[in-house]
């Protein structure tokens, strides 16, 4: 009787909640996690050389004359200082019409089983058919926990400022993590890049984010939602194809930027992916299939009632030229003497383009000699940064500091009363 | 009226007190020893030398400024400067002979350092590098080490009268004061600071009344005339600039905008804006400048201050009126003082430590001038 009971209860449950289906999606995720995670560490070891081919679209504005308003009653605000007249009209001109660049540049990526860096010559702004390119170098250490980045205008945005190096701390896996992400390199991108397992990106797998959504003969869907909680700031889509035929290796990933969250918190989605990739043809190193050839599309844009109005788009070929497996040693091979901000004593997975929340004293400046000093070193330096940078004045003396503003007018009147 | 804490009617009566003491000081009420006016003079030429010396090194190196304790010292100072500078060289023309030549060769040196930096800047040498350009139609308005091109053409105004004073001497203070004439009066028109012409446009005009005692002031004002032309037709821009005010520019549209509201911030504000007093972000912000020295005093601090600063710019002007109508030298300086009161009616120098330094002692220097009692009033023969 008590068997009947737990078998009607078990049918129910399977009934009333898909539990069936589940256990069958459940099972194909931990198949799909098991070959990718296999494949990962088939690429632990290995330096991979890129060459991309590199398109960008600026698109005209849609509407420049109240861009431009805005940038005047801004403007008003300084009496002295104005926009002419002749720098509207150019302004105007180049706003109307759109903007195409073209360049090439070579992707050098090494892994060293928790080490991993990329090393590249990326553009910046697009302007007049030219591109400045500027060099970058980001390297990060999982078993550490930290990432480097290394770069001109990545940090300082104008690509004629100085290099600097900045130092965070971060959670693993490092280079997938959504608060790894550069204006140039993506969590997504090195997925294609270095063979990451796709279900690691930004800690999905980790908080069991991803779904089945579609199963073909050739092919499994899946898709989660970085839904803004814990560390994961930013609300994201992913989806991402993985071909059955090459092992579950992703055959195509797409991005999706929220457009509005309704009242009842539902996230509703752009149509278009911030992020396209496509794998356009395949290598296979031993009985793992990796990309040999593939593209990825960024575009920013405006969701419209009738379509989608872009404007801006970077569209990247990227083709294997050197893929070498083995051990090797990945050096930080910064240049000596390069301004370094170090924000790992600000805290952990501070997002790239939030380091303003990072409070001054928190963040040590040093120059790099080839080491980066451990956490403790670096508390001491924070101290010593404190003391001769930051002069603290004992209260006292704050106190006389402070009353120098009243001090002065008091000692005028208190002379002139005297006299 | 918005209601106001103690703490926020401390300042306008301080600098309502400041005011009264230099207002005495400047009718003569209050006669110190020579003693007292000489620890007192060199006690505040020292805070002067501070705060514009972390003002410049700011402009350098602001990063070093911001962190240590020198931006603290300048930003509890600087809005006292320039009653400490005007009352620091009131007391030393007056009493203090050796602050007096201190004051003299340390200002002129600056003064002529900032006037070779503008015309340097005009030339596209900068030696501060500061992000915010300031440009009319294609052409980038210099100002040296200064803040702006305003506080530049105001700077070159008391260049400009400094170089007169010289020039009606002999020797070669003459030669010297010509070629000061000429690089003060470029350095005016460069700056395109239509507030730093039209001072220089009154003092002009109240000059050719001295010519009458003073025959040799003819020369550098034909000098003043001449460089303005030939460098208004090398760089006939400027022309325009003039015109742009009457064409709906917006820095006069916005500038008349703020002074209108004038009146009704000063019944509000009656102990002037604070942060804790204004009703909203955007009236405290108003407040930051109404881009006219005297209005700004009056809105900062209050009824009280705004009515003793008139008094005090009155005083003044009504001396260097009598140096003009008795034709005494001190008159030749005060055209300086009449320069840049018209200048500082559509601007505010005062976040320029080193401008605000220069141009309030020239002030306090003109103001230590004294009237001779017995002189007769050359320019009124009957």
């Amino acid at each position: 009787m008590r068997l009947l009971t737990r078998c009607i209860g078990v049918l129910a449950w399977i009934l009333f909640t898909g539990g069936l289906r589940l256990s069958e999606e459940s099972l194909l995720l931990r198949t799909i996690a098991q070959a990718l995670q296999k494949r990962d560490a088939f690429f632990a070891h290995c330096s991979l050389i890129w060459d991309a081919q590199i398109e960008v679209i600026d698109y005209p504005l849609e509407h420049p004359e109240a861009f431009l308003k805005g940038l005047e009653q801004w403007d008003q605000q300084r009496p002295d200082a104005e926009i002419t007249p002749e720098a509207k009209e150019e302004f105007l001109r180049k706003a109307r019409q759109p903007h195409r660049c073209r360049y090439q540049t070579t992707i050098t990526v090494m892994r060293s089983g928790a080490i991993t860096s990329l090393k590249s010559e990326e553009g910046g702004a697009c302007e007049g058919g030219s591109i400045k390119k500027v060099p970058i170098y980001l390297l990060y250490n999982d078993e550490q926990g930290y990432g480097m980045i290394y770069g001109t205008s990545i940090h300082a945005g104008s690509p004629d400022a100085k290099p600097q190096l900045w130092i965070f701390r971060h959670s693993s896996p490092a280079p997938l993590h959504s608060t790894s992400e550069t204006q140039f390199v993506y969590p997504s991108d090195w997925v294609f890049l270095a063979n990451f397992s796709v279900l690691n990106l930004a800690g999905l797998s980790r908080r069991k984010a991803w779904r089945v959504v579609k199963v073909t003969d050739s092919e499994v869907v899946l898709e989660a939602d970085l839904n803004g909680s814990a560390v994961y700031a930013s609300l994201r889509r992913f989806r991402v194809g993985l071909s059955k035929q090459h092992g579950y290796a992703p055959s195509w990933l797409e991005e999706y930027s929220p457009t509005r969250i309704t009242a009842n918190n539902k996230v509703i989605y752009q149509s278009f992916p911030a992020i396209k990739i496509r794998v356009l043809a395949w290598r296979k190193m031993e009985s793992f299939w990796m990309p040999q050839r593939w593209e990825r599309v960024r575009q920013i844009g405006k969701q419209l009632r009738t379509g989608v109005r872009l404007s801006h788009q970077e569209k990247r070929i990227i083709g294997l030229r050197q893929i070498a497996r083995g051990k090797q040693e990945v050096m930080r091979q910064f240049p000596s003497g390069t301004d370094v901000l170090d924000f790992r004593l600000g805290g952990t997975d501070i997002a790239y383009g939030d380091v303003g929340v990072v409070p001054e004293e928190r963040v040590v400046s040093y120059r790099w000699d080839g080491h980066l000093p451990p956490l403790d070193r670096l508390e001491q330096m924070a101290r010593q940064q404190a003391q001769t940078q930051g002069w603290r004045p004992h209260p006292m003396v704050r106190w006389v500091l402070g009353s120098v503003q009243w001090g002065v007018p008091l000692l005028l009147i208190a002379v002139g009363g005297y006299w | 009226m918005a209601p106001s804490s103690l703490a926020t009617m401390t300042v306008p009566f301080l600098m309502a007190g400041a005011l009264g003491v230099l207002i005495l000081r400047v009718c003569g009420r209050l006669e110190p020893t020579v003693r007292e006016a000489r620890l007192l003079a060199w006690g505040l030429t020292f805070l002067v030398v501070l705060t514009a010396t972390i003002a410049v090194w700011g402009d350098l190196n602001p990063e070093f400024v911001m962190r240590s304790s020198l931006g603290t010292i300048h930003n509890a100072l600087y809005r006292w400067i320039w009653i400490v500078a005007f009352l620091m060289t009131n007391l030393s023309v007056a009493l203090v002979a050796n602050a007096r030549r201190f004051q003299g060769v340390v200002g002129g040196t600056v003064l002529v350092i900032a006037l070779i930096t503008t015309l340097l800047h005009a030339a596209g040498i900068r030696l501060i590098d500061d992000p915010l350009v300031y440009s009319f139609r294609g052409y980038y308005r210099p100002h040296g080490i200064l803040w702006t091109p305003l506080e530049a053409g105001l700077v070159g105004l008391l260049g400009w009268a400094w170089g007169l004073a010289w020039s009606v001497q002999s020797g070669w203070r003459r030669i010297g004061g010509l070629y000061l004439v000429g690089l003060s009066t470029a350095v005016v028109y460069l700056t395109f600071s239509r507030s730093a012409w039209m001072g220089l446009g009154g003092a002009l005009l109240v000059g050719l009344l001295l010519t009458r005692t003073h025959k040799a002031l003819w020369l550098p004002l034909i000098i003043t005339l001449a460089t303005f032309l030939v460098a208004s037709v090398a760089l006939p821009l400027g022309w325009q600039r003039g015109v742009y005010a009457a064409q709906d520019d917006p820095s006069v549209q916005n500038r008349l905008q703020l002074w209108s509201q004038f009146p009704a911030q000063l019944i509000r504000y009656p102990f002037g804006v604070t942060e804790e007093s204004a009703d909203t972000i955007e009236q405290y912000m108003a407040a930051g400048s109404m881009v006219n020295f005297y209005l700004d005093i009056g809105v900062q601090y209050g009824v009280l201050p705004f009515v003793l600063q008139l008094w005090l710019v009155g005083i003044l002007l009504k001396r260097v009126w009598a140096f003009i109508l008795q034709g005494q030298m001190a008159g030749v300086w005060g055209l300086g003082v009449i320069a840049s009161a018209i200048c500082v009616i559509f601007m505010n120098p005062s976040g320029d430590s080193l401008a605000t330094a220069l141009w309030s002692g020239f002030w306090g220097m003109v103001s230590a001038m004294e009237v001779k009692p017995d002189a007769p009033a050359r320019l009124h023969a009957d």
